[in-house]
């Protein structure tokens, strides 16, 4: 896919260098209002901050590059924690079963959305928005409403440890983010992705099992959310019923931030990651400067619809 | 024998009868409860106050959960009105815009006890009372502890909830309670509200955004007890343990248990059982025409590392507790 002979750091740049400039500004900007912002330690802080997004954002990419879209990450955020705050806390389960349960609740989650979605033909958006609520449903029944406290340093662990300065969180999500881009450029199944989202009847003439291949990355998005609902759980020592409300919104806008067309078919694990950033440093920088998180909505708001109206643009200039 | 039979059973016959028309005759009243939603901890807690004084009196209870919707809120109010309520415990969506309910159970007969969250001045000639927490008592007794236990000033940070009034009177009460107890109200300085939604996670993401800015944080106040579980959170994460001090608020199980641990260092009580039980306590006698205080305020009471072994950690309130 990438021309040989110019380097993949080169064309990396010249892919995203919308997104790159908008990022750069946006720190400049940020440094200069307050001194706080380019510090070790809250360096640390906003890359650990944004390490759930970034592992959600890394399966919305997967949806939306099909031309679709998956609005149930949040909560299945919420489900898998408080599966995990429920089954430690109320019933006493070993860890070596917990942990794979809360990540498994999401798969099956995904398992769900992507049989209705594939094999059904329901739409993505509603499909997901059905598990949305049932899966938000699911948490208040187990809940009660009442925030369930985990009290098992191993587990929580798994939130709160750091190797050397770092968050292990951070770990977290670059495995997830190299095992994306891996995915997607390196094996059948990331070019059936994209070739899906291309053209949906081209890629069934052409012999793809559209359903199956349909299907599967609902399955990863919901693994990696029941992932970043193993971390919540474990960071916040609890779990409560609204865990995970609104987390895809953040992951929808870094991906559509990152370059990706909603329309399917384009996009890059490498602009993602950006847009993970750029929603990263609005959200941190202004709290650093002390502005009311309303403010945050919209800024946030403004970047995304430039962001699209720079995509619409490219697109044009294609034509 | 045949007739010993006969006459015996004619006689319980009428005796049961007797004893019916008995009971009939102290009149069984229905009181029915509207909270906006049983999700949250803190309106299940109302309930059980309300579903115990209904046992406690013997009055038949009608209880639904719109869960957060005011539309279904309102149409629930209707089927209570048809289901023949004659007291309602209604603790409205919005405030504000609950006229017309009030209206319909005016119109209606039925008597209103509006709890916890209060109808707007305007609305009161429709209610017939009005029980709620005291809002500003809850933020003062906060603001108190951060001048007692900081009597040389404190960079206090505050972990919001702006959409709700009641936790708009909570912050002036915060600063009401300081500025009542210090010596000098000057040290004591507003480093930056956050907004956390009420929310653990939202406020750990907030305010480990702050200690960033401002390690010189000595006291969080948030305007609950799951966000100061997020705020508790978000100091260790900044390695900032031991030099923080988080203040919750609502005496919620969370707080309580955080309080015992030494992680959280105090929180104003709310007392939504006992709002429960008084509330039909209220209803009935305005059904029985007695004169009841309009709008009460129930007191609220400071719980620190002090007084936290006095408490069920796992209850909000008991009905025993002054």
């Amino acid at each position: 896919m990438l021309n040989k002979k110019t380097s993949p750091v080169l064309s990396y740049f010249k892919r995203n260098i919308g997104t790159i400039i908008g990022l750069l500004v946006l720190i400049v900007v940020v440094s200069v209002a307050t001194p706080k912002f380019m510090t070790q330690s809250n360096m640390l802080n906003l890359f650990k901050a944004n390490s759930v997004n970034a592992i959600i954002s890394c399966g919305m990419l997967m949806a939306i590059l099909m031309g679709e879209i998956d609005i149930s990450v949040g909560s299945i955020v919420g489900l898998s924690g408080v599966v995990a705050a429920y089954t430690i806390t109320n019933l006493n389960f070993p860890l070596f079963l917990v942990i794979p349960l809360t990540i498994l609740v999401g798969g099956v989650v995904g398992l769900v959305n992507g049989f209705f979605i594939s094999y059904l033909e329901v739409p993505a958006f509603v499909a997901t928005l059905a598990t949305q609520c049932i899966g938000r449903g699911l948490t208040e029944i187990l809940t009660n409403g009442v925030t369930i406290r985990i009290r098992n340093d191993v587990y929580t662990g798994l939130g709160n440890s750091t190797i050397g300065p770092i968050s292990i969180t951070i770990f977290y999500a670059v495995a997830i983010l190299i095992f994306t881009w891996f995915l997607l450029n390196r094996t059948r199944f990331g070019y059936y992705i994209y070739a899906l989202g291309g053209n949906k009847v081209a890629a069934q003439y052409s012999g793809v099992n559209v359903r199956k291949f349909n299907m599967l990355p609902y399955v990863l998005i919901g693994l990696f959310s029941g992932l970043g609902g193993m971390i919540w759980s474990a960071r916040l020592g609890s779990a409560a019923a609204m865990l995970g409300s609104g987390f895809e919104m953040d992951a929808i806008a870094a991906v559509v931030i990152g370059g990706t067309s909603m329309s399917g078919g384009v996009g890059t694990v490498g602009g993602t990651f950006i847009g993970i950033l750029i929603i990263g440093v609005i959200t941190n920088g202004l709290n650093l400067m002390g502005i009311n998180a309303f403010w945050q909505d919209v800024f946030k708001g403004l970047i995304i619809m430039a962001a699209v109206v720079f995509d619409v643009m490219r697109k044009r200039k294609k034509n | 024998m045949k007739k010993v039979l006969a006459v015996s059973l004619a006689a319980s016959l009428t005796l049961a009868m007797g004893t019916g028309a008995m009971a009939e005759e102290e009149k069984k009243y229905t009181i029915g409860f509207e909270p906006y939603t049983l999700t949250n901890e803190y309106f299940v807690a109302v309930q059980d106050g309300f579903m115990k004084a209904c046992e406690d009196f013997g009055v038949e209870a009608i209880a639904y959960d719109p869960q957060g919707d005011p539309t279904t809120q309102a149409s629930q109010v209707d089927d209570m009105i048809a289901a023949g309520i004659d007291a309602i415990v209604y603790l409205p969506y919005d405030s504000s815009s609950c006229r017309t309910v009030l209206q319909t159970l005016k119109d209606n007969d039925v008597a209103v006890v509006n709890i916890d969250t209060v109808v707007e001045e305007g609305d009161y000639d429709l209610v017939d009372a009005i029980i709620a927490s005291d809002n500003l008592q809850l933020g003062h007794l906060a603001g108190e502890w951060v001048a007692e236990n900081h009597p040389d000033g404190a960079n206090i940070a505050i972990a919001h909830l702006q959409t709700a009034e009641s936790c708009i009177v909570n912050v002036e009460g915060f600063w009401q309670g300081i500025k009542d107890t210090a010596a000098d109200p000057d040290a004591y300085k507003e480093v930056q509200v956050v907004e956390g939604g009420g929310d653990t996670e939202v406020t750990f993401s907030a305010i480990r955004d702050v200690l960033e800015a401002h390690p010189e944080v000595d006291v969080i106040y948030c305007i609950n007890d799951p966000s100061a579980y997020g705020a508790i959170q978000a100091v260790e994460d900044a390695g900032l343990t031991g030099k923080v001090d988080v203040i919750g608020k609502d005496g919620a199980p969370t707080g309580k248990h955080n309080i015992k641990d030494g992680k959280q260092v105090q929180s104003s009580a709310q007392r939504p059982t006992y709002m429960g039980y008084q509330s039909v306590v209220t209803a009935l006698a305005i059904l029985n025409g007695e004169e009841v205080e309009f709008n009460t305020a129930i007191p609220s009471y400071s719980i620190t590392a002090e007084n936290i072994d006095e408490f069920d950690l796992d209850a909000w309130d008991s009905l025993e507790e002054e």
